[in-house]
């Protein structure tokens, strides 16, 4: 039933396109396809390739700076031995556990050997760390 | 597509002439209906090929050239009638209107009945009615088309003939 009723609605008198329209639409067309291409100007396109240099040497200026920062501070003051939260925590208990106090000391020292040999930097800076730490700790 | 395609993409005049033959005699009713107008109808037209031909590089890559056609023509309509404001005119083609008859025993009669009955459906509906009858689109391309499911497009579809027969009986009985 529907499908005869789809018949009928496709045999509808429908409006055709008047035989001008063609040539007029056609011409349009022409027209429109020998336009050149519009490019990008010269300046336009140098401003984006200097926007896009600049965002990459920004970024690579930042890391290397931040490299640089890091060798400098482990050549002045050495590796990092333990945080300051990891100090503190360790003067904390020891009042109250002298036994953890001290596990807590030669973990320290054991991670600062491991570090040392690691990194082969001076002794001097590495015992001086400990020293510091167990001071602190102790 | 591809050949067809790349002719299109390389702005071959040849090529869309070849388009306007195959596509013209289907989008023109579709566009009359849409802007219950000819010489809108025949703007659009003419604004379709228009933008079809400056963005000439997308279509190597298009997969249905034909529902992709249609939906060009059908955002050009949407625009025209922004500019117009008549973009919530619901129906009501002028020329149909004064064509339909009540229920007739002459075929054509009853044929200018139904293309007025037609034109008084919502658009949401008629535009559907238009896409599958005069575009002769599947429901997937008439989906594509205007960007809803297509189960939505079937529903609606089958709404829209039942809401014709129930005008056109009405009109029979009235008449």
């Amino acid at each position: 039933m529907m499908d005869d009723f789809s018949n009928e609605l496709d045999r509808r008198p429908r409006p055709m396109p008047p035989a001008e329209l063609r040539e007029r639409v056609l011409s349009a067309v022409s027209r429109e396809l020998a336009i050149p291409k519009r490019r990008k100007p010269l300046w336009e396109r140098a401003a984006e390739i200097a926007v896009a240099a600049s965002l990459v040497l920004g970024v690579g200026m930042n890391v290397w700076q931040w490299r640089a920062d890091q060798a400098w501070n482990q050549r002045v003051f050495g590796p990092p031995l333990a945080t300051h939260e990891f100090t503190d925590h360790g003067g904390g208990i020891q009042g109250s556990d002298s036994q953890l106090a001290q596990l807590q000391r030669q973990r320290v020292v054991s991670r600062a050997t491991s570090w040392e040999r690691w990194q082969r930097r001076g002794q001097w800076q590495t015992d001086l760390a400990i020293e510091v730490v167990a001071h602190r700790g102790g | 597509m591809g050949e067809f395609g790349d002719r299109l993409a390389g702005g071959e005049p040849a090529a869309f002439a070849e388009l306007y033959d195959a596509c013209a005699d289907r989008l023109y009713p579709f566009l009359v209906s849409l802007l219950n107008s000819r010489t809108d109808a025949d703007d659009a037209l003419q604004e379709t090929f228009v933008r079809l031909a400056r963005n000439r590089a997308k279509l190597a890559a298009i997969d249905n050239l034909t529902a992709y056609v249609f939906t060009v023509a059908r955002n050009e309509a949407m625009r025209l009638l922004e500019r117009r404001g008549r973009l919530h005119l619901q129906s009501g083609s002028e020329e149909l209107g004064q064509r339909a008859a009540a229920c007739d025993s002459s075929d054509t009669e009853s044929l200018d009945a139904l293309a007025a009955a037609v034109a008084e459906l919502p658009r949401e509906q008629r535009e559907i009615v238009e896409l599958k009858t005069t575009g002769q689109l599947t429901f997937r391309e008439i989906a594509e088309v205007l960007a809803v499911p297509q189960g939505t497009v079937a529903t609606r579809y089958r709404a829209a003939l039942a809401r014709l027969k129930e005008q056109l009986t009405r009109r029979c009985h009235d008449g």
